[in-house]
């Protein structure tokens, strides 16, 4: 049987924070693909920073969000990253989740969603999926296991990302249950079947910032694209992203506090790490104190669920935001937390069996998340007019268009912004 | 934060190291927990210890005994008017409240302090020489009170939040109090620290990651009076040893977590690295004057 429908979403025990509002507005964008909101209502009485810090044009304007919604095509919501070699229809890059995490169909969605929109997507470790590499717009994972990699699968994509950590579970390595290890994962991965591939939490040749310079250069001699570093938000995440840019990389993902993961320690997850929107201020801040913003990249990721988080994410010092979660949920994720089981009820990161009684359609699946990168990029343009912004690039670092509200001063004076 | 906080802890999160320092793989690398407390004479496996054993009969103390003893764990005898025989076998894990039946058999010996104004203060000395005093105080925020137990001869101070004072402030707050008043040079010009251990205990700790960032405030070992209780799923007259298996595996996989949050954190000895070492943590949306008092950073800070 084909998915093509959205399946109904459980009620749940606890406050989550892709709560059913949320996930019904990502529903919203990706069957229609039109803008719903101006200003997001789903962050209402959200204890995130990022929630409680507003535009100043929305609190100056009162509720008058959701006024007009018309098309707005004079704006420009594109960018350019890796020091102005790749150009990005949209702020978008679609997480790293790698094969094997997701079923397959999802991982070709996403990655022909990013060719169809001109945004990018992130393989994440795990080898090439045969039918992603056949898109253009992917960036390879080179994480500490080097699962499914060699000089081909690197020079598949547009870019290359070393991947040193990640938001749900900082300084832990990559984990995928030996459930899910089924053929076609271990002969992507090169792994036998039915093991668990635990990959290392540090890359043993890289301990330190001057070996990552090294697996830096190797890397861009070897595939001639730009070379991005993935880390995970922690407390020393300006110095590591100076480390980063000085060394010679086109650009940083950082992975903030409460990103999603199907298999982390829990107790890790939760008590490891820092809010998103407390590192990319703090790191756009000691770049330019470095002088090496200018044509860096910084890529927010971490709980990014709309195109007003993307905005402010971007104001506060980001050049581009990291969607996957959200692209999840844009495919039919109900938010059952069942990732790492193997036996996902909408079908994306189930184990792949030979015969399957359910698969996701691809077709729609493909056009769900273009539809959701359409209708963000229309928020994202509503935004922009309502601050008075007429592109993307402006926006860049734009503190004083955000207002502090009612967080506590460190925080505010973390994030740089005025009451 | 999204999660609603209920605790100044949940406030609280560790670093991940990132390139700067490797991070620690505790699937394939070692990651020391065990420590020595009162001055090297004990050693445990891991800086988490089992107590609230005061209700428990007399048949179950001494099974947790056991088991606590087959994992290098300390128990904390709080509340027992009598050391069992167990205890007094295994003596070197456990900590017995003074006056109990047999506790001058045992070599830590507990005192609970009310306060400040306490005049055991002045009395106090151990019944034998190589016993250890213990000082079980209500958790303050009185940097000469700590200084003055150690002045008074203890070498282990038990902070208690279950414990009753007017001016009782939170255990994350005494807990960072008490380790940086220790801090200073005592008579013999070493730091008071190096000579006396200070133990932390609270029924509301629920999980390895409150043990872990209580160690990070200063604490050597963090008591779990409740939380094993209902981790192993604790009912009167349960089989023996039904309990001390439950109790073991439950160690267990505090000890691997400590581990995991250890190894994330680029920490390769709690002992060594983690005790006091504030600067691992960041709080998020803590109250300015509170975070000083924790001697905390806020996180976004570098």
């Amino acid at each position: 049987m084909e998915i093509s429908s959205y399946l109904r979403v459980p009620k749940r025990e606890s406050i989550e924070f892709w709560n059913d509002n949320r996930i019904m507005h990502i529903r919203e964008l990706a069957t229609s693909a039109k803008p719903r909101y101006v200003w997001d209502p789903c962050k209402e009485g959200s204890r995130r920073l990022l929630d409680r810090v507003r535009f100043r044009a929305e609190v100056g304007e009162g509720n008058g969000w959701n006024s007009t919604l018309e098309p707005l095509e004079d704006l420009d919501a594109s960018c350019d990253i890796a020091y102005g070699r790749i150009w990005m229809a949209a702020p978008l890059y679609l997480g790293d989740m790698s094969f094997g995490a997701l079923s397959g169909v999802p991982n070709v969605a996403l990655a022909r969603a990013a060719d169809e929109t001109g945004t990018l997507c992130g393989i994440g470790e795990g080898g090439v999926h045969p039918d992603v590499a056949r898109c253009r717009r992917i960036f390879v994972q080179w994480a500490s296991a080097r699962f499914g990699l060699d000089l081909h699968a690197l020079r598949l994509g547009m870019g290359t990302v070393i991947k040193i950590g990640q938001g749900a579970k900082p300084g832990i390595g990559g984990h995928l249950p030996g459930a899910k290890v089924v053929s076609i994962i271990s002969k992507t991965r090169r792994i036998p079947v039915g093991v668990d591939a635990i990959s290392p939490a540090p890359h043993h040749d890289i301990y330190s910032i001057e070996d990552l310079e090294q697996r830096i250069w190797a890397l861009k001699e070897a595939t001639g694209n730009p070379v991005f570093v993935k880390v995970a938000a922690t407390n020393y995440v300006p110095y590591v992203a100076a480390g980063v840019a000085r060394m010679g990389a086109d650009g940083i993902i950082i992975d903030g506090q409460g990103a999603g993961t199907g298999a982390a320690p829990s107790v890790v997850r939760d008590n490891v790490g820092i809010p998103i929107e407390l590192a990319v201020p703090s790191v756009d801040r000691m770049l330019r104190r470095e002088g090496m913003r200018e044509g860096f990249t910084v890529i927010a990721a971490g709980r990014v669920s709309s195109a007003e988080d993307t905005a402010k994410l971007i104001a506060l010092g980001a050049d581009c935001v990291s969607i996957a979660t959200a692209a999840l949920i844009a495919m039919g994720c109900i938010m059952v937390h069942k990732c790492h089981l193997g036996f996902c009820p909408a079908v994306l990161t189930n184990r792949i069996e030979e015969e399957p009684k359910k698969v996701l359609s691809l077709d729609v699946a493909t056009r769900w998340v273009t539809n959701l990168i359409r209708g963000w990029t229309g928020e994202l343009k509503l935004i922009l007019e309502r601050v008075g912004l007429n592109s993307v690039r402006e926006l860049v670092g734009r503190r004083d268009l955000l207002t502090a509200g009612d967080i506590s001063e460190d925080s505010r004076r973390a994030m740089g912004l005025e009451r | 934060m999204v999660e609603t906080p209920r605790f100044i802890i949940d406030h609280i999160v560790s670093d991940g190291a990132q390139v700067t320092r490797p991070s620690i793989d505790p699937y394939r690398e070692p990651v020391e927990t065990h420590l020595y407390l009162f001055n090297g004479t004990l050693r445990l496996s891991m800086p988490v210890a089992i107590g609230g054993l005061r209700d428990l009969g007399k048949e179950e103390v001494s099974e947790v005994i056991r088991a606590c003893y087959r994992m290098g764990v300390l128990v904390d005898l709080n509340g027992l008017t009598e050391v069992p025989e167990e205890a007094l076998r295994r003596q070197s894990h456990a900590i017995a409240p003074i006056g109990a039946a047999n506790s001058s058999m045992v070599n830590a010996l507990q005192l609970t302090i009310s306060g400040p104004d306490a005049t055991e203060l002045e009395t106090m000395r151990p019944v034998h020489e190589n016993q250890t005093l213990v000082a079980r105080v209500p958790p303050l925020e009185d940097t000469s009170f700590y200084r003055d137990l150690f002045e008074a001869g203890f070498r282990g101070i038990i902070i208690d939040e279950d414990l009753d004072h007017h001016d009782a402030v939170e255990l994350e707050v005494a807990t960072s109090v008490c380790d940086r008043a220790l801090k200073v040079p005592g008579p013999d010009g070493l730091p008071m620290r190096n000579l006396i251990s200070l133990l932390v205990s609270s029924e509301r700790l629920r999980s390895s990651s409150d043990a872990f960032k209580l160690i990070g405030l200063g604490a050597e070992v963090v008591v779990l009076p409740e939380a094993w209780k209902i981790a192993i799923d604790y009912r009167p007259q349960m089989e023996r040893p039904l309990l001390s298996e439950r109790l073991e595996y439950f160690l267990i996989g505090v000890q691997k977590e400590l581990k995991l949050l250890a190894g994330a954190a680029g920490v390769s000895s709690l002992w060594t690295s983690l005790v006091g070492s504030r600067e691992l943590f960041r709080s998020i949306e803590l109250d300015n004057s509170l975070r000083v008092r924790l001697g905390v950073k806020s996180a976004g800070e570098w």
